[in-house]
């Protein structure tokens, strides 16, 4: 089991939900409006005066076999349009209840 | 969910809303009735008051002064002017604009019923009545006969003037000039004398054998039957069968001591149309009532009417105001699809693209429709203001919709969907199209606030025009959204013809942003040179066009009517007055080819029409209309025709006054005046100076025409009898005064009657007994003793003077010069000229002239408009203080205001146009719209510098960036005023001054300021910027 952290521009909005629900991820947290900014280039999501766009963004526990293939839609969903912005970040699921 | 995603994901619901909104407003058109002007109540309320047998000095000082002292406490009052003449008091009361003047009535009446007392006895109780612009006619018409003639007023009265009535909205409607047929009994007095008779006792058997009377009831069997006694005449000519005495046993017939004629009366007035004798009717409409409908309802009706009319019988309509209302509006109704069209061409060319422009445009119509529910909904009407503030409009409501198109395209350039291109390109930019049209808001919504004239005038615009901008900007933050999301697509594709055509203005566009970039570069970089240049501009601009200024009150207008009233020295007799109207009219005729209709009258009113009474009327006064057509239709304008018309009436010598105004009846829009209103008690000391101010003011070329309001002593016959010789013939003033009055005006002694009309039968001496004062000596009464005794042993006729009418203002006497303004003069000219006049003429201390008039209202008006600037100055600033929550960058982009001022007074110098209410309302629409090309520019420096540039290269980006749509909303603007500006239509002389400040203001200070706010800004950032290192 892991965990997928998705951060991606409001623009994308249901698309992301709806992707996952492709690839039959059900379950998923999402936090509407929060602001942050890339490591390497890109504009900030930062919902102020200079850069007012914003992002969501997504936890999702994902069985291990549907990762490659959710991580492989967001990619294509992020070159699709570059200048939005979309990463996505997976950890291991140490426990659960 | 915020408002932009509600609208974006319910299309259907959004649609629906705008198609409601544009039902309502088609609906409301369809309902609106059109006017000259806002309607206003009237603000003048006149009290009347007469006091038998006293002369103007005496009714000045028992009547008047005790009225005007009560009045003149009266709430809201603004000026108290009373005119004393002979017998009669009248008070003009005239309220600020706005005031409610049925409270005004009452509190008058109030002041009224605590001064009654103090009154002489013997005065009437004061007559309280209002008048208002509704009372003028509405309609003049002209109905010109030939065999009908003598006829014609039956038939008018009947056929015209009666169904004329019964139309709803029509006051009242009176018939003047046809000839009123009259019975005259012409007694020669020589007969009268010899048989032992009067003109009195023959009136009193005319109206004793000319009876009909019932009798009551007989029964006669089983019947009863009514008893008549039925003697009234059935032909005048039964008249003269009538026995009007006895001598030496024989019977004396009415036919021995007199004639009698079938005949028009004797005193009438007259009017001819087109040189023909002919009836002027009047129309007067119903307090309220729309003239245009009431005018339209009127000619549906006189087609149907005229089928009646005997066929020699031939109407033709001399004045139709509703003519120059309709074409005006007509004109700005062109206009206002021009400067849509034209607007929708700036923006296809900008964006390139037909959706777009679509999306955009469309606002225009839904925001001009649903301000016309605002007209409907508050039974306002579609005027000049109503009209030209949404012209005005249309090159602003698209500004929101632009702003709000380019961010959303900017969001689907970078892969967004539609729906979410356009939810947050909207939201991005929400919170400041909203401040921007708070912006708007501060300018328009101040003016509904204001009072007085300007209130009156300038309401219905700042109402209009805010709605305009709020259902403008809902539409740009929830129609253009919903639309966007539905019609514009991630990467158009587009063709080879639109590359061709496009292509180049790109490129063009492109060249001018990076121009501008590298000048802002050089500007930024050099500001001091920069500053000081503005400065320089500035302050040459206003010292030298400044002073030179030229103001006025409203533009002059075009109407194409000419009224025209001429006095004849005081006495003149009919016949000659008539030879005169006829010659003046020959040389018109010759001299003015325009004339389409020219209708005089002249005479005295009959007492029984009010209207005429009003007006100044007697046999030595010619009122002239004058129709010259549309101003299309002719060459030369309606004051150049005016003008012409004086020089010819300046050749008659036995022309005594002459006033030709330019604008019909009682419509704004004529030529300006200036009053000089010259105070002092003495009749000589302010005659005098009135004389010679009306003299040096007929001099100076800015006056073409120079009145003086006071008449001169007018010369009248007194029957001054002797009590004592009267008395020793057993008689008193009262009884010879009888005889005297009977034989000149003559007695209505009775009726006579004809299919179911009355005329007079009147009883006077015959025509040729009564032309000399000899004449009036050899008037015969009888004596108690029943012997004749002639005027002259009674007393003798003596000239006299009368005194003119004392006219007063604020309780203080007063004569006014009034000048009318030339063409091609200013107001300011003509009261500057007067003003030197003034003060190079020798005046007796007691004396003091005040200039008034027009200029006392553009005064008033301005120094109101003036306040409101400052008011709109400061609340812009306060809005933009709260948007940049800084109190620097509002004052930087402020400087723009300076430079739009900068602009209007190049544009009047230019165009050599005089600033008056229109144009001071342009400057105040300039407020608005200069400040938000420097919100834009400022806005994104701030965000620039926000991301992290410097101050230098945050305001070249900036400039380059913002180009475009500064370009774009301001070439929406200054080309939609421009078909205001450049109009030629009928009327298009009132909104042109409104049109041409702000194309010019506009122009020249986004010109200056796109320069000189980088630079401004610079200088305030660099120097906080500086503050912080230091503090750091």
């Amino acid at each position: 089991m892991k965990a997928v952290f998705i951060a991606y521009n409001q623009a994308y909005n249901e698309e992301i939900v709806e992707l996952l629900e492709a690839n039959g991820q059900r379950g998923f947290t999402r936090w509407d409006e929060t602001s942050g900014r890339g490591s390497v280039d890109g504009e900030p999501h930062l919902g102020n005066h200079a850069w007012p766009t914003q992002n969501h963004a997504i936890l999702t526990m994902v069985e291990d076999d549907k990762v490659a293939g959710i991580l492989a839609d967001l990619k294509k969903a992020d070159e699709q349009s570059k200048d939005l912005g979309l990463r996505a970040f997976v950890w291991n699921i140490e426990m659960f209840c | 969910m915020s408002i932009y995603r509600k609208a974006v994901n319910n299309p259907v619901t959004t649609a629906l809303i705008f198609i409601a909104f544009m039902i309502f407003g088609i609906f409301s058109l369809a309902k609106t009735s059109i006017a000259q002007f806002p309607e206003f109540d009237a603000n003048v309320i006149m009290v009347m008051s007469s006091y038998p047998g006293a002369n103007a000095a005496d009714i000045e000082t028992n009547l008047t002064k005790v009225l005007e002292n009560a009045l003149n406490g009266v709430e809201d009052l603004k000026e108290l002017t009373s005119r004393s003449k002979e017998n009669i008091s009248l008070l003009t009361l005239e309220f600020e604009y706005g005031t409610d003047i049925d409270e005004a009535t009452n509190n008058v009446r109030d002041k009224l019923d605590m001064v009654n007392s103090v009154l002489p006895d013997g005065a009437t109780a004061p007559v309280i009545f209002k008048f208002s612009a509704d009372d003028m006619p509405i309609m003049l018409l002209s109905a010109q006969a030939n065999e009908s003639l003598p006829g014609l007023e039956k038939i008018l009265d009947d056929k015209l003037a009666t169904p004329l009535a019964r139309i709803p909205g029509v006051g009242t409607v009176n018939v003047i000039g046809a000839p009123t047929r009259e019975i005259h009994v012409y007694c020669d007095p020589n007969k009268l004398q010899s048989y032992g008779l009067s003109v009195s006792t023959i009136a009193q058997i005319i109206a004793a054998e000319n009876r009909n009377l019932p009798s009551g009831n007989i029964d006669i069997g089983s019947e009863t039957y009514t008893l008549r006694v039925q003697k009234e005449f059935t032909d005048p000519s039964e008249l003269l069968d009538v026995v009007v005495g006895a001598t030496n046993g024989r019977a004396v017939y009415l036919r021995d001591v007199a004639t009698v004629g079938d005949g028009s009366k004797e005193r009438e007035q007259e009017s001819y149309t087109n040189g023909v004798r002919a009836a002027r009717i009047t129309i007067q409409k119903q307090t309220g009532a729309n003239t245009v409908n009431v005018i339209r309802k009127v000619k549906k009706e006189l087609v149907k009417i005229q089928r009646n009319l005997p066929s020699d019988v031939n109407v033709s309509i001399i004045i139709d105001s509703s003519e120059n209302i309709i074409n005006t509006i007509n004109t700005l109704k062109e206009t206002i699809i021009i400067t849509f069209l034209v607007v929708m061409l700036v923006v296809f060319i900008f964006l390139g693209s037909w959706k777009s422009t679509g999306i955009i445009v469309l606002s225009i119509p839904i925001a001009l429709l649903a301000s016309l529910v605002y007209l409907f909904a508050t039974g306002n009407t579609l005027n000049i203001i109503s009209m030209s503030a949404l012209s005005i409009a249309i090159g602003m409501v698209v500004d929101d919709a632009i702003v709000v198109l380019e961010n959303v395209s900017t969001h689907l350039a970078r892969g967004e969907k539609p729906k979410e291109a356009a939810v947050h390109g909207t939201s991005e930019v929400g919170i400041s199209v909203i401040a921007s049209t708070l912006t708007m808001l501060c300018v328009f919504l101040p003016l509904t606030m204001i009072n007085g004239m300007a209130g009156i005038m300038f309401k219905q615009l700042g109402w209009i025009v805010s709605i305009i901008m709020i259902v403008s900007t809902t539409a740009a933050l929830t129609l253009v959204p919903m639309l966007c999301s539905i019609m514009l697509k991630p990467n158009d594709k587009h063709g080879k013809l639109h590359q061709k055509f496009f292509g180049p203005i790109d490129r063009f566009l492109e060249m001018i942003s990076n121009g501008y970039a590298r000048i802002i570069g050089w500007a930024t970089t050099h500001r001091k040179a920069v500053i000081f240049t503005s400065l320089g501009i500035f302050v040459a601009t206003v010292g030298l066009i400044a002073p030179g200024l030229k103001t006025e009150f409203f533009p002059r207008g075009d109407d194409g009517r000419l009224s025209v009233s001429i006095e004849l020295p005081m006495g003149t007799a009919q016949d000659v007055t008539r030879d005169v109207a006829e010659r003046i009219y020959e040389d018109t005729k010759a001299a003015i080819p325009e004339l389409k209709i020219y209708n005089y009258s002249f005479g005295q009113a009959d007492t029984d029409n009010t209207f005429a009474n009003m007006q100044n009327n007697g046999t030595h006064v010619i009122s002239i209309n004058i129709n010259l057509g549309s101003v299309s239709t002719r060459d030369r304008s309606t004051a150049e025709i005016a003008d012409q018309l004086r020089g010819i009436l300046r050749r008659y010598p036995e022309i005594r006054k002459a006033n030709v105004t330019e604008g019909g009846m009682g419509s704004m829009g004529g030529a300006s005046s200036v009053k000089v209103e010259v105070y002092g008690y003495s009749f000589e000391d302010t005659d005098a100076v009135a004389k010679e101010l009306q003299a040096q003011m007929l001099e100076d070329p800015t006056f073409s025409q120079v009145l003086l309001s006071r008449d001169e002593y007018t010369p009248e016959y007194q029957m001054d009898f002797d009590r004592t010789k009267l008395a020793l013939n057993g008689l008193n003033s009262s009884t010879a005064g009888a005889a005297f009055s009977a034989a000149m005006s003559g007695t209505l002694s009775s009726y006579y009657r004809e299919d179911g009309d009355e005329y007079d039968i009147r009883v006077r001496y015959a025509p040729e007994f009564r032309t000399s004062i000899e004449d009036m000596e050899n008037i015969v009464v009888n004596n108690a003793f029943g012997r004749p005794v002639r005027m002259k042993e009674l007393g003798n006729v003596v000239e006299t003077l009368v005194p003119p009418t004392i006219e007063r203002k604020d309780r203080e006497r007063m004569i006014t010069v009034t000048g009318v303004v030339s063409r091609g003069s200013a107001l300011s000219e003509a009261v500057a000229s007067a003003q030197k006049i003034i003060d190079a003429t020798d005046i007796p201390s007691n004396v003091t002239p005040v200039i008034a008039g027009d200029y006392e209202d553009q005064q008033d008006m301005f120094s109101d408009l003036i306040v409101l600037i400052i008011l709109i100055i400061i609340l812009v600033y306060m809005v933009m203080a709260s948007q940049f929550e800084s109190f620097m960058s509002p004052f930087v982009i402020m400087f723009s205001v300076p430079f739009a001022a900068v602009g209007v007074l190049i544009g009047l110098a230019v165009t050599g146009t005089a600033l008056g209410a229109m144009g001071m309302i342009g400057i105040i629409i300039l407020l608005g719209i200069v400040v938000k090309n420097g919100i834009v520019l400022i806005d994104y420096t701030i965000l620039c510098r926000e991301r992290g540039m410097g101050v230098i290269e945050a305001s070249v980006t900036a400039a380059k960036s913002r180009l475009r749509p500064i370009l774009m909303t301001t070439l929406t603007t200054v080309l939609g005023m421009l078909p205001m500006a450049i109009g030629t239509g009928e009327g298009s002389e009132m909104w042109h001054s409104l049109g041409m400040t702000v194309c010019w203001g506009l122009s020249i200070s986004t010109l200056v300021t796109l320069i000189l706010i980088p630079s401004v800004y610079c200088v305030f950032a660099t120097r906080s910027e500086r503050r912080k290192q230091k503090k750091s």
